[in-house]
């Protein structure tokens, strides 16, 4: 049985009606990360002991008659920015080397409770904060589909691992596209819900008002069923909101017959990788025959402007939310003959230099002067890019766009050309700052097996609409397979 | 009306300071770049905020039940002491905050 | 001499059961160092504030109090500054939309009533305690210090008063109003020893052509005492140095207590950025209209209007009005005293005499006083129907309080007979007398006790002998009509 070829629901399926073994697919899907991993470095920690308590707990309850959950049995990992009780969460920083959280975040015990199964923990630019995995303490993660490039981030271990077939579903969290980017780049499916959809609590943040978690599956009603079981109030995260969830996964199914579809245009798709220009009139075209009204539409103040205010909401409050790093309660600690000599000492050893460069630049944005001139008219022009969207959804369903303007960056891009790799996020950020639903949807391989894909988004929390779109398309597309990592994989040259 | 701030060495030693973390010298001109250019990719930011548009805020559905005033007694205090960079009993420790003329004491590069 | 212009800020904790942001319980004083914390107070990567509704709560209910208007969209700021009591290093706290604004507060000062505006009130949370081993516990010279977080994340509202204090007595009676008031809303304990409340004095003096001086903000006063004291200091020294020629430096000094001086701080203050921005960890606050006119309506009667009622309704004076309704407590015995039927003017007198030397004695507040107002009620009815005197009843009342009686049992247990010794059993009583003071009998009888002295001091004597027993008037004729 090639369980690592199974859709998560595929194996709830199995487990729950004793087809196989929750164990079995475990120690399956151990032994692929095992073997393989080692190409790829996607996984981080391994909590094999603590995930086969899991899985056994799971067919014990089969086995006793016991309703096992909706992820009865599997797999899954989690970037390593998801607080996990009594295993190790790094935020691939040597800031928190051995830091063990003795809590899970919500969407963890979310999932736990469904009955999936924690096998461990995935790589991440350092404390999220990049968009090649590359800044790690453990080293790079490569993409699954050609060894030769990144699989994006900040959640590339988690996009890369889903893509190789580690797991059928990973946890990522995005900010600024940082899950849906490295899903576009691995070839997998990518999804930011709306802000408030998914409770934050254990989420290391990066900045408040942006993460927001995001599943990674490999195909859309795996990723309805895990909005289904992520999605919900907490006590423990007032900035959830509180409203009644839809069945995601009744939804993901309701088709778009009749529905409106604009496709974003405005934008210089000159500059952008050619198969990338046409998965959007693709994805269009799927659209179209599925029944939908395809418009076009034009955002012109967010694609002016999103870059930039994203960078100031984000930097600012990164400034801000690590600041709780002084080495004095947890994390590393350096000595230092008075208070703020261990302080910076701490610091400055605790966090890498891409990080500390992210600090000092949030820092001079709230500093006097630069805040009122800068700061806050970032906050109104974020503003105005959310009624700009706000504006848009009330005559459309949906929007399609481009997730990222270029394929897979090669390895060492961001020490060649940053630029190019800040501009990235031009597409991915605003979901964020208008705290919208977003998508990155796969729609096929180019010839060279690099991944192409598109960015479908919604109007807040509607969520379940845009996953009914994903759906249509992925239809006609085709969800993506998982990557032969195991013959070597992809198509380095 | 766009006011096109640029941010200085002098500025960045103060921003050193609040935000502890040091830096070399020779590494002031990369981070002074690096401010600098978000900076002029915001400067086009100032010219379209009027003074009627209002400052980001959240729509929200349903607000989240609001917490009651129930203390919940935490069982990791001890945990975290143990895993603190320096226990001193009951307490965390921490380094010499002033010196004994009164001031602050400055690190040394 | 330049005027002193004065305004303070005064952190209040608010008397919740739980800390503003966690769920950690803020009984905290005497509790072992780092056992009211958990995750969110400690900053634990990860976790989110959760705003106590209590707490925002009271700080309405203080604003209401201080004729503030109540803001209903209400915001949160972070404030970032590095230092060992502070784990998030940034304070949550209120700034460019605090829950409160505008208000005012009447006091009374130089026989005078007079406004002195607040600005706002803000919700903040508390930050934790530093120990330093030094020998006099000071944070100078320590080679380490210790951090308790047992204080850190406690809810605090600032009361920001605008600069309309002129003297130390004005300071002390607003300091007294905002602490009154606190209590009779069950806001605060508002204990300066105990540290929930503290304030912080901005001090500038007004130059003769009315511009204002350079402010210089005191800090490290930590009783009433103290703060006239430090304003009588820094009065002098502000002009010391203008009558020098000298300059005021905008600063913050610390208070001496010992030394009896204010101290520069000489820190950074001036370079200091909090880099104020928007908390999106939490919500916006909706006090909306309904919730604010809810917690209108449930507001206690305030204390000046007790104090008005007081003086209308029991006929009592200005002064008698304002001791009673110090405390609600106070207010409240007075009350239900009265309501056993006893005269106002008498429970008055009972209250502000007696009660006050028992409770005096006994170190006691008033609602830990034993002897029940309904008890000092009857006591003081009884008084009245002259079934007791007035010094019988001061030794039952002493009974009550000492064995907690009430009041029919602690006139068995003192032994005094109730009801007046009069007619048959007065005239044997004073013979008795007379009999033991042959003398004074002898000079009135003979016409030589021409100024009165020696009849009162009989009848004194007879008084005594009966333990008030008697009345005064029936002992005075009977006295005199014997002697003749
Ligand atoms: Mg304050
Ligand atoms: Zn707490």
């Amino acid at each position: 049985m090639e369980f690592h070829k199974l859709s998560a629901l595929e194996i709830a399926e199995g487990v729950k009606n004793g087809k196989w073994k929750a164990s079995e697919v475990l120690s399956a899907h151990l032994e692929r990360i095992r073997k393989y991993d080692g190409r790829i470095n996607s996984v981080v920690t391994l909590s094999e002991e603590s995930a086969r308590k899991e899985a056994e707990a799971v067919d014990r309850a089969v086995a006793e008659g016991r309703d096992p959950g909706r992820f009865a049995g599997v797999p899954f990992l989690a970037k390593d920015n998801f607080c996990t009780e009594g295993i190790r969460t790094t935020c691939c920083s040597k800031m928190l080397e051995d830091w063990i959280p003795d809590y899970d975040a919500t969407a963890i015990k979310r999932m736990k409770e469904a009955g999936a199964v924690l096998m461990g923990k995935t790589n991440m630019d350092e404390f999220a904060m990049g968009s090649t995995t590359e800044s790690s303490i453990f080293g790079p993660t490569l993409n699954p589909r050609d060894f030769g490039r990144v699989p994006g981030g900040s959640s590339g271990g988690s996009a890369a691992a889903v893509a190789a077939g580690f797991a059928p579903l990973a946890l990522g969290s995005d900010t600024g596209g940082s899950v849906r980017q490295p899903s576009a780049f691995c070839g997998v499916q990518g999804m930011k819900p709306s802000y408030g959809q998914i409770s934050r609590y254990g989420i290391v943040a990066y900045a408040s008002s942006l993460d927001q978690v995001g599943p990674i599956t490999r195909n859309m009603k795996d990723m309805a069923a895990a909005m289904d079981v992520l999605a919900g109030a907490d006590p423990n995260d007032t900035t959830c909101d509180a409203y009644e969830r839809p069945s995601f996964s009744d939804a993901v199914l309701s088709g778009i017959k009749g529905k409106k579809v604009a496709v974003l245009t405005g934008f210089d798709s000159e500059s952008m990788d050619r198969p990338l220009v046409e998965a959007i009139d693709r994805a269009a075209e799927y659209c179209r025959a599925a029944g939908a009204e395809i418009v076009k539409a034009k955002l012109p103040i967010t694609m002016k402007h999103a870059v930039a205010c994203y960078y100031m909401v984000a930097l600012g409050d990164a400034s801000s939310k690590l600041a709780c790093y002084d080495g004095m309660r947890y994390g590393h600690h350096a000595d230092g003959r008075n208070l703020m000599e261990m302080y910076k000492r701490s610091r400055n050893e605790g966090f890498g230099k891409e990080v500390r460069k992210r600090i000092l630049i949030g820092t001079c944005i709230l500093t006097r002067g630069y805040y009122d001139n800068y700061y806050v008219p970032a906050t109104k022009v974020r503003q105005m890019i959310a009624d700009e969207y706000a504006e848009l959804f009330r005559n459309v369903d949906a929007l399609i766009c481009p997730i990222s303007p270029a394929l897979p960056y090669r390895k060492g891009l961001v020490e060649e050309d940053p630029v190019r790799i800040y501009l990235g996020d031009a597409f991915s950020s605003a979901a964020n700052l208008a705290g919208l639903p977003s998508i990155s949807l796969n729609v096929g391989f180019t010839e060279d097996g690099l991944p192409t894909n598109v960015q479908l988004m919604g109007p807040r929390f509607g969520d379940a609409g845009l996953l009914a779109l994903a759906q249509a398309i992925e239809n006609e597309a085709g969800s993506p397979a998982v990557a032969d990592i195991e013959k070597k994989g992809g198509c380095e040259e | 009306m766009i006011k096109k701030m640029v941010m200085d060495e002098e500025r960045l030693r103060e921003v050193l300071s609040f935000s502890c973390i040091g830096l070399p010298e020779e590494e002031y001109p990369e981070v002074l770049d690096r401010v600098n250019a978000v900076l002029r990719m915001c400067d086009e930011m100032q010219e379209l905020v009027g003074s009627d548009v209002r400052p980001f805020e959240w729509d929200v559905i349903k607000s989240p039940a609001r917490r009651k005033d129930i203390p919940v007694a935490w069982d990791g205090r001890d945990r975290m002491l143990d895993r603190a960079p320096v226990r001193d009993g009951d307490f965390f420790r921490v380094p010499r905050i002033i010196a004994k003329d009164g001031t602050e004491e400055e690190e040394e590069e | 001499m330049r005027e002193p212009v004065v305004g303070l800020e005064i952190h209040l904790q608010l008397k919740t059961k739980t800390k503003l942001f966690c769920s950690c319980s803020s009984d905290y004083i005497g509790a072992t160092p780092n056992t009211n914390v958990c995750p969110v107070c400690l900053a634990i990567p990860g976790t989110l504030p959760i705003l106590n509704d209590h707490a925002v709560e009271l700080a309405v209910k203080m604003g209401l109090g201080l004729h503030c208007s109540i803001s209903d969209n209400t915001r949160f700021h972070r404030k970032h500054y590095f230092y060992a009591d502070l784990p998030k290093a940034y304070q949550i706290t209120q700034y460019e939309h605090p829950i409160a604004v505008g208000g005012y507060v009447d006091i009374a000062a130089g026989g005078k009533t007079k406004r002195i505006r607040v600005h706002h009130l803000h919700l903040e949370e508390d930050a934790g305690k530093l120990v330093h081993p030094t020998s006099d516990g000071r944070l100078t010279g320590a080679s380490y210090s210790l951090v308790d977080y047992n204080r850190g994340g406690m809810p605090l509202s600032e009361i920001v008063s605008e600069p309309d204090m002129n003297s130390a007595e004005e300071v002390l009676a607003y300091i007294t109003q905002i602490r009154q008031l606190a209590r009779y809303l069950d806001v605060s304990d508002g204990e300066m020893e105990s540290g929930s409340l503290r304030v912080d004095v901005n001090i500038s003096l007004r130059n003769d052509d009315g511009s204002l001086g350079t402010r210089v903000e005191i800090k490290n006063v930590n009783s009433l005492r103290s703060i006239e004291r430090a304003l009588g200091y820094e009065i002098a020294r502000q002009n010391k140095v203008l009558d020098e020629g000298g300059c005021l430096v905008r600063e913050t000094r610390l208070w001496d207590d010992v030394a009896g001086v204010t101290r520069s701080m000489r820190s950074k203050e001036g370079e200091r950025d909090y880099r104020y921005y928007v908390e999106m960890d939490l919500a916006p606050i909706s006090a909306g209209p309904e919730y604010v006119e809810e917690i209108r309506k449930s507001l206690p009667e305030m204390p000046w209007e007790k104090r008005e009622r007081f003086i209308r309704d029991h006929s009592l004076s200005e002064e008698e009005a304002a001791q009673l309704t110090e405390q609600k407590e106070t207010a409240d015995y007075f009350e239900e005293c009265v309501s056993a039927g006893a005269p106002a003017a008498k429970c008055a007198n009972w209250m502000r005499m007696e009660v006050q030397r028992l409770l005096h004695e006994m170190d006691l507040p008033i609602e830990k006083f034993p002897v029940k107002a309904s008890e000092l009620g009857k006591l003081i009815v009884r008084v009245e129907k002259r079934e007791l005197s007035n010094t019988q009843a001061k030794d039952v009342l002493a009974v009550m309080a000492e064995k907690e009686l009430p009041v029919d049992e602690a006139i068995k247990a003192c032994g005094v007979s109730c009801g007046k010794i009069t007619g048959p059993a007065l005239e044997e009583i004073i013979k008795k007398v007379f009999a033991g003071e042959p003398e004074a009998v002898e000079t009135v009888r003979a016409g030589n006790d021409k100024k009165g002295a020696k009849v009162k001091f009989l009848q004194g004597l007879v008084m005594r002998e009966t333990r008030g027993s008697a009345d005064p008037a029936e002992v005075a004729s009977l006295v005199n009509s014997m002697l003749k």
